[in-house]
């Protein structure tokens, strides 16, 4: 089963982004800020992480950062969470190495629509 | 006055005061547990429904207990579903909506915009503009039009904004005329997401037959220009000449965005040296966006302008019209003095975003030195990167 690790320090959009990906067949795990993330992957890497940009602690840019500059974990999928008013961290995340992002308020349809695109496109690179 | 009653008095007063003071820390300590108590009420009643309204906005079918639960549990059933309301769009944002609708909270919410508490008032828009529900409409007309609390029109205006309806976009054009408007960057974006509803709106206020025009009619031409209204062109281009500077820069702004080769002999005109500098820079800067090589000469004459971004933006424009542009860039930078410096500039700068060794300074930078982003070339961007 293709795992996914969300990580948002907001549950309300934890829960969401995981009962969407659980009912569209993907086994999720979760973390609620940058530390955490990190620890979840290193503990074992997941097929794609969706990564929220601003959360408490360590950014979720900085996170990446830290994931693409270590070959273990630089080819994991990542797929940016991010509110309206952040749109200009994109462009940051996509020099460091993102593969797609999502505008919050997001659909949760469209959410895994790009989820499995950035996993076919992986897959067939 | 006899010792004895100053005593009694004082002895009533201390157990005055300390029942007081026990009732008080009662009254403390009772209130905290009861708060607590309503909390994990309400937590837990809202642990019950929150998979069902998970269920809704992954698009299950809302099961009728959502819509029919009362008292305690339905205040929790629509804090939970506001609460996801605010995090999505699209489909599971209409289930959710459709959830609140049937459960008849929009007329609650109604109830509350007449709320003597400003506070509630807000609180109560920003709930209409999360369902954008068409029955909410005329209401929220009201208090962007009418409330006497700049907040609650601050809410109001951005739930104008969802409910994607033509109405709408004259109602938050008007609201500009107030004395003490919206913040315009607010009625900006709520104009945005109405985006083609509002534009019907949008062409009337910058043909300026209503009346407070100029703020709508700068604000109309930046609007249309970002939602890249192509059709509204020759009204841009009729602003071009307007009286009021700040409608003409917006509509020239506007045209550039929008890169219709028509605009540019216009556009073009406002380069002249007799037109307020700030509008002959973002003519120039338009004029690049456009990239019609026709204007390379008029860009070229002002090279030499006295107004650094006037010739700032004109060197850059003649570096996006391709090799017209390029020859005259060449031919001002062999000359002396600031419009050959900032004919350098450009030429550096296009070369290097063509991947290319720039010939000017920057290459004896790039060719000798060994950190070339801390000398020569930061003088490039730093002084040309903002404008640009």
């Amino acid at each position: 089963m293709t795992s996914v690790l969300v990580v948002d320090d907001d549950p309300d959009v934890c829960d969401l982004v995981t009962y969407k990906l659980e009912q569209s067949g993907f086994e999720v795990r979760r973390a609620s800020d940058g530390d955490g993330a990190l620890r979840e992957v290193a503990r074992r890497a997941p097929d794609l992480v969706l990564l929220d940009i601003m959360m408490p602690g360590i950014s979720g840019l900085e996170v990446l950062e830290r994931w693409r500059s270590d070959q273990a974990t630089a080819g994991i999928p990542v797929v940016l969470l991010t509110a309206k008013a952040q749109e200009n961290d994109v462009e940051r995340g996509f020099e460091l190495g993102a593969d797609d992002y999502v505008v919050k308020p997001f659909s949760p349809r469209e959410l895994v629509r790009r989820v499995t695109a950035v996993l076919s496109r992986r897959q067939s690179a | 006055m006899p010792s004895f009653i100053t005593a009694r008095f004082l002895i009533a007063a201390i157990i005055v005061g300390s029942a007081l003071a026990y009732t008080l820390l009662l009254v403390t300590v009772v209130g905290r547990v009861l708060r607590g108590i309503l909390a994990d009420r309400r937590a837990r009643a809202e642990r019950q429904i929150r998979p069902m309204v998970l269920a809704v906005a992954g698009g299950e079918p809302a099961p009728p207990q959502l819509i029919s639960l009362r008292g305690a549990r339905g205040r929790a059933t629509e804090r939970v579903i506001f609460g996801y309301l605010a995090q999505v769009r699209g489909e599971a944002a209409d289930l959710l909506a459709d959830v609140l609708q049937r459960r008849g909270a929009v007329e609650a919410i109604l109830r509350r915009t007449h709320s003597s508490w400003s506070h509630r008032r807000a609180a109560a828009a920003g709930r209409l503009g999360l369902i954008a529900s068409p029955q909410a409409e005329h209401r929220l007309v009201e208090l962007v039009t009418g409330d006497h609390s700049l907040e609650v029109r601050i809410v109001a205006t951005r739930a104008l904004g969802k409910t994607g309806s033509a109405v709408a976009g004259v109602t938050l054009l008007r609201s500009l005329s107030r004395a003490d408007p919206v913040p315009e960057g607010i009625v900006a974006s709520a104009l945005l997401e109405l985006g083609p509803e509002a534009v019907p709106a949008l062409r009337e206020a910058l043909s300026g037959q209503r009346a407070g025009g100029r703020r709508q009619r700068t604000m109309a031409a930046n609007v249309l220009g970002l939602l890249d209204e192509m059709p509204a062109w020759q009204g841009l281009v009729a602003n071009v000449t307007s009286g009021d500077l700040e409608v003409r820069a917006s509509a020239v702004r506007a045209l550039g965005r929008l890169g219709l080769p028509q605009a540019a002999a216009p556009i073009a005109a406002c380069l002249r040296s007799g037109e307020d500098p700030a509008l002959r820079a973002v003519a120039a800067r338009a004029l690049g966006r456009i990239g019609d090589p026709h204007t390379a000469p008029a860009l070229a004459a002002c090279l030499d302008d006295p107004h650094y971004w006037v010739a700032h933006n004109a060197a850059g424009a003649l570096a996006a019209l391709g090799s017209a542009g390029a020859a005259e860039l060449a031919h001002a930078a062999r000359g002396q003095g600031r419009g050959a410096a900032h004919a350098r500039e450009a030429l550096d700068r296009r070369a290097l975003s063509r991947g290319e060794l720039p010939a000017g300074p920057a290459a004896a930078v790039l060719t000798s030195g060994p950190a070339p982003d801390a000398a020569g070339l930061a003088v490039g961007s730093a002084r040309g990167g903002r404008g640009w």
